[in-house]
């Protein structure tokens, strides 16, 4: 196990954090950027979700596509060596320009963009999000500016929700079915098919049924580019320029989420670099107070029961990585929130180990 | 600032369906698994229902105990089974699932899976007391409330059409079902949680959400530390004591949010606990006393 992180963000070229919601993903993220460019690494951090008064003190109040630069608005004791960006991009707008990315033609990309059913799976098909990230991520990649890029990943209901996006998306295409269904002049249709969309017809009505069938047309044109861009981006999350690193922070679900995050990163052959433990208790010292009031009692039971269970994860952790080449680094809980730059390479300062 | 219409907890309650809804991390999944005890405590049939909740075995009802019972619902059975209602005629209905295109279509048609999972829960309200939700954090709770108005809209007519609308008109109404927005007296989950109240109120105009904060810390007072955090040296607390001082004063200043929005709202204390079972009993205890 190292407990520098410094030798990890010199090494790889994209750092993906990854983590359930309500972690403090975002501001690790942001913290990990600042630090790397404190240590002379040009960084650009995208982020997907941020709280508003982060992004407002970040200065990437407004939603923007492109990044902004910030190095000028850190306060450091040092100069800071390196560079450090942040962008907020857009799920619409990434979204927009991936159709038009991969459309034949303007038309094409307009009649897709205008489909009831493709603005509905803009908004809110779930696995968007998620992929948007990873457009969002190969359009900067070969950006010169920036030699390490961090990707914040948007929030999830587990953490593997964001490494499964481009599969689902990816089933849109991988079905002769699909042919079938948007060509059926040219074949035999089956007397099945016919059966399923009559009644699928009488199910959903007409209308629904012509939306879908154009929609399908326009996916269908887009399916080559599509599939070479899933393949290049697989590639990508798989090359050794590119590392995970799981953010989580206590709680009983921890151990599991860990679990499940390396299994699936050591199934697709990912690089994991390893695990921030966020808002630990640990760093609390225990002082020698007797409480007194019921409050004191309350609270202090609460904190105890917290750092037993905060020692029984650090354990784990420390025993599952005991013999590899993988991070582990604990964060404090703060008193109060981030919302400045300063407060985020006060954060910085507990990746020195 | 626009006002949000807020109900107090105890009256949402009194209603068969209750959806559990906020920030990931907030807490939805023991809230809601600690209320369904509670209700099945207080002698009521109570579901408790997951949407595909990873760290459950999907499908299958499981009973829990007197009045007390688990679904981790799955969207690919509640599909088959919403067409084998639909489709009256079993072998019917067998040949339209095992087609390839249809198959291929309940998969990758947006908001099908939203629907049809918000759908089987739907369809199971008159067969418990009370069925308690643990909605998936926020953007994906709200895909699934939209995917049915959205379905509204999209079919004009046809058979899905006539059960969205149903849907709707179950969701919309204040005598059969509740929405419950879950923050923590943090400033993130605070602010979703006024986005998704409003968002709430759009969807569902006449029925107003009730809205809780969850693990809310006992009060500490400590003369060293000044009530304005923008005050204090640095973020990071030295002692237990200064930690909860501190962390009276945020919650109260991020409460605010709340407050300022003029939302009542019911707390639930946090609880030092050894494991889940006796964090759900405890909490489970703290909602007796709003039924």
């Amino acid at each position: 196990m190292v407990d520098s992180i410094d030798a990890l963000l010199k090494q790889r070229r994209v750092v993906i954090t990854s983590g359930t919601g309500g972690v403090g993903k975002t501001t690790v993220s942001a913290a990990l950027g600042l630090h790397a460019a404190t240590q002379g690494r040009s960084v650009l951090v995208i982020t997907i979700d941020p709280a508003k008064r982060l992004k407002t003190s970040l200065g990437v109040s407004h939603i923007g596509n492109d990044p902004i630069e910030l190095t000028d608005k850190i306060k450091s004791d040092a100069p800071v060596k390196g560079r450090f960006y942040a962008v907020v991009p857009d799920t619409r707008e990434t979204f927009r320009q991936m159709v038009e990315e991969l459309s034949p033609s303007q038309d094409k990309a307009n009649a897709m963009i205008e489909n009831p059913i493709f603005q509905i799976i803009a908004k809110e098909f779930s696995g968007a999000n998620e992929y948007m990230a990873l457009q969002k991520l190969g359009s900067v990649i070969d950006d010169p500016r920036f030699d390490l890029i961090i990707l914040d990943t948007p929030p999830s209901r587990n953490t593997i929700a964001f490494l499964n996006a481009p599969r689902v998306l990816g089933r849109f295409f991988d079905e002769k079915i699909f042919q079938l269904m948007i060509r059926p002049t040219q074949n035999l249709l089956s007397k099945g098919l016919k059966v399923a969309l009559d009644l699928l017809s009488k199910l959903t009505g007409q209308h629904f049924m012509t939306h879908l069938m154009s929609f399908l047309v326009s996916l269908f044109e887009l399916q080559d580019r599509f599939t070479e861009k899933l393949s290049k981006m697989n590639a990508l999350l798989s090359s050794s320029e590119l590392g995970f690193i799981l953010v989580t922070a206590p709680s009983p679900s921890t151990i599991p989420d860990i679990n499940d995050f390396t299994k699936l990163l050591d199934q697709r052959d990912y690089h994991f670099d390893g695990i921030i433990l966020n808002r630990t208790l640990g760093f609390i010292q225990d002082s020698e107070f007797e409480p007194k009031t019921e409050g004191e009692k309350k609270g202090f039971a609460i904190i105890k029961s917290y750092l037993s269970r905060e020692k029984k994860i650090t354990d784990k952790i420390n025993s599952e990585l005991k013999n590899e080449n993988r991070h582990f680094v604990k964060l404090p809980e703060l008193s109060r929130d981030v919302h400045s730059l300063g407060e985020l390479a006060y954060v910085a300062h507990f990746f020195n180990p | 600032m626009s006002a949000i219409q807020a109900k107090p907890l105890q009256e949402l309650l009194n209603r068969p369906l209750i959806f559990m809804s906020g920030k990931g991390g907030v807490g939805k999944t023991a809230l809601s698994e600690s209320l369904a005890l509670a209700f099945s405590k207080d002698q009521k049939k109570t579901l408790w229902v997951t949407f595909e909740d990873p760290h459950f075995p999907l499908g299958d009802l499981q009973q829990r105990g007197n009045d007390w019972y688990h679904l981790n619902c799955d969207g690919h059975r509640s599909f088959e089974e919403y067409i084998e209602l639909k489709i009256k005629i079993p072998s019917l209905a067998k040949v339209f699932l095992r087609n390839r295109a249809v198959e291929f279509l309940s998969r990758t048609a947006p908001g099908v899976h939203e629907l049809v999972l918000l759908g089987k829960v739907w369809s199971l309200i008159d067969d418990y007391d009370r069925i308690v939700c643990d909605m998936p954090s926020t953007g994906y709770g709200l895909a699934m409330f939209q995917s049915v108005q959205n379905f509204s809209s999209l079919f004009q007519s046809g058979a899905v059409r006539k059960d969205a609308d149903a849907m709707v008109e179950t969701l919309s109404d204040p005598t059969q079902t509740g929405n419950v927005v879950i923050g923590l007296p943090e400033e993130m989950p605070l602010q979703e949680g006024i986005e998704l109240g409003e968002y709430y109120q759009k969807l569902f105009p006449e029925n107003h959400s009730a809205f809780l904060v969850n693990r809310c810390y006992p009060v500490v007072e400590l003369s060293s530390v000044d009530q304005d955090p923008e005050s204090w040296e640095q973020p990071l607390s030295a002692s237990m004591q200064e930690y909860l001082a501190k962390r009276s004063v945020r919650e109260k200043q991020n409460l605010r949010l709340w407050e300022d929005y003029h939302l009542s709202y019911s707390k639930i204390e946090e609880i030092p606990h050894e494991g889940e079972v006796q964090l759900l009993d405890a909490l489970s205890e703290q909602f007796k006393e709003f039924i």
